[in-house]
């Protein structure tokens, strides 16, 4: 959790250059779901994170991130596999088309980003860092010009290295604050 | 800007539908063969079993479009007859090694390569050690990758002891891959 603290703490202190220039800034926590998409070595687990919100032209908004994904530990029908589930910590960047960004009401967005997903297993002394994509839609309820609700659903794709890649879908909810508005 | 979010969107859905073409065209899977009630008894001797997993009809789907071998591991079931705690390892070879059922237990040790190292065999009772457990004595895994990916390998079974009398209810050798359809 400290982790998770020290990436809050620098969103934050990022954000003050930002609002000294005018340039609306937000933050945001979501938490969900996630399904592993065809991997019988894996089981649905949950997701968390958070986020910066940096608007980069009118519409387009940029997304640093980290979010930290645990896989569920699989079943397999015919005997005890007796396997964990991955964890997976992802940093990364989400640019998002159409988000409210401090709007009143309700904004639907689509959102594509790039990272990287260090993928952890302990039991099978699995660690590795691959760079991967995600792409997926969301909708944002303003509440207020600061606050507003976040539900997106999100595909992630993680190449490997022989060419193979391993995909999940993430349905997560959250809130978002803006600073400057 | 209406022509800049049309075009962005057009993007967007293009990269949606690949993704999603991506997603029904790979994954993950776990395949397992077993080899059951094997006595082994004898001074020095070993247990050898030739794994050929190229006639599983999963196998036989995705043989032509494997990207990894993700993972090799086994599930053991053992019975000792001795009363004496014991522990025995595992070698394996090419498929196409001289190597075979009348090698002594030097021969094995020098020319095999360890993939399970001195797994423990209670005094009595049965032992069981699971998928998830035989990581833990797992060695050489990535030369048992590649060799797995051949579909073919030998594997022997090697006790500390010299004197050994126990029944090998159930080896299961358990590959995890990740492949085209």
């Amino acid at each position: 959790m400290r982790k998770e603290l020290k990436v809050l703490l620098l969103v934050v202190l990022l954000a003050q250059p930002a609002l000294a220039g005018g340039i609306t800034f937000g933050v945001g926590a979501a938490a969900g779901l996630d399904y592993p998409i065809r991997q019988e070595d894996q089981a649905p687990g949950t997701v968390f994170g958070f986020k910066g919100r940096l608007k980069a032209i009118p519409s387009i908004a940029l997304e640093p991130n980290i979010y930290f994904t645990n896989h569920g530990d699989p079943d397999y029908e015919d005997f005890d596999l007796d396997l964990e589930g991955s964890k997976i910590t992802a940093y990364g960047v989400d640019a998002t088309l159409g988000a409210g960004f401090g709007a009143v009401g309700v904004k639907p967005y689509g959102l594509f980003g790039v990272g990287f997903y260090k993928v952890k297993r302990d039991q099978t002394l699995q660690d590795e860092t691959n760079f991967g994509w995600s792409a997926g839609f969301g909708i944002e309820v303003g509440v207020n010009p600061t606050v507003s609700l976040d539900v997106r659903g999100k595909l992630v794709v993680i190449p490997t290295d022989g060419g193979g890649s391993k995909k999940s879908a993430s349905l997560t909810g959250g809130l978002n604050y803006y600073f400057g508005n | 800007m209406k022509y800049l979010k049309r075009y962005l969107g057009n993007i967007g859905a293009v990269v949606a539908v690949s993704l999603l073409a991506g997603c029904l065209l790979s994954g993950t899977f776990v395949l397992s063969v077993k080899f059951a009630n094997i006595p082994v008894s004898g001074n020095n001797e070993n247990y050898f079993v030739n794994v050929d997993i190229t006639g599983e009809d999963l196998w036989e789907d995705h043989k032509d479009n494997i990207k990894d071998i993700d993972l090799v591991g086994f599930e053991l079931w053992a019975t000792n007859n001795t009363g004496v705690t014991n522990t025995f390892s595992a070698y394996f070879a090419d498929s196409l090694s001289s190597l075979d059922a009348s090698s002594t237990h030097s021969e094995i040790v020098t020319q095999g390569i360890l993939c399970l190292n001195n797994l423990p065999l209670s005094a009595t009772g049965q032992t069981h050690i699971t998928y998830g457990q035989s990581f833990k004595y797992i060695a050489n895994l990535d030369q048992l990758k590649e060799l797995t990916e051949a579909g073919k390998f030998k594997l022997f079974l090697v006790a500390s002891e010299s004197t050994i009398d126990f029944e090998l209810d159930l080896i299961r050798v358990i590959v995890t891959f990740t492949a085209g359809v």
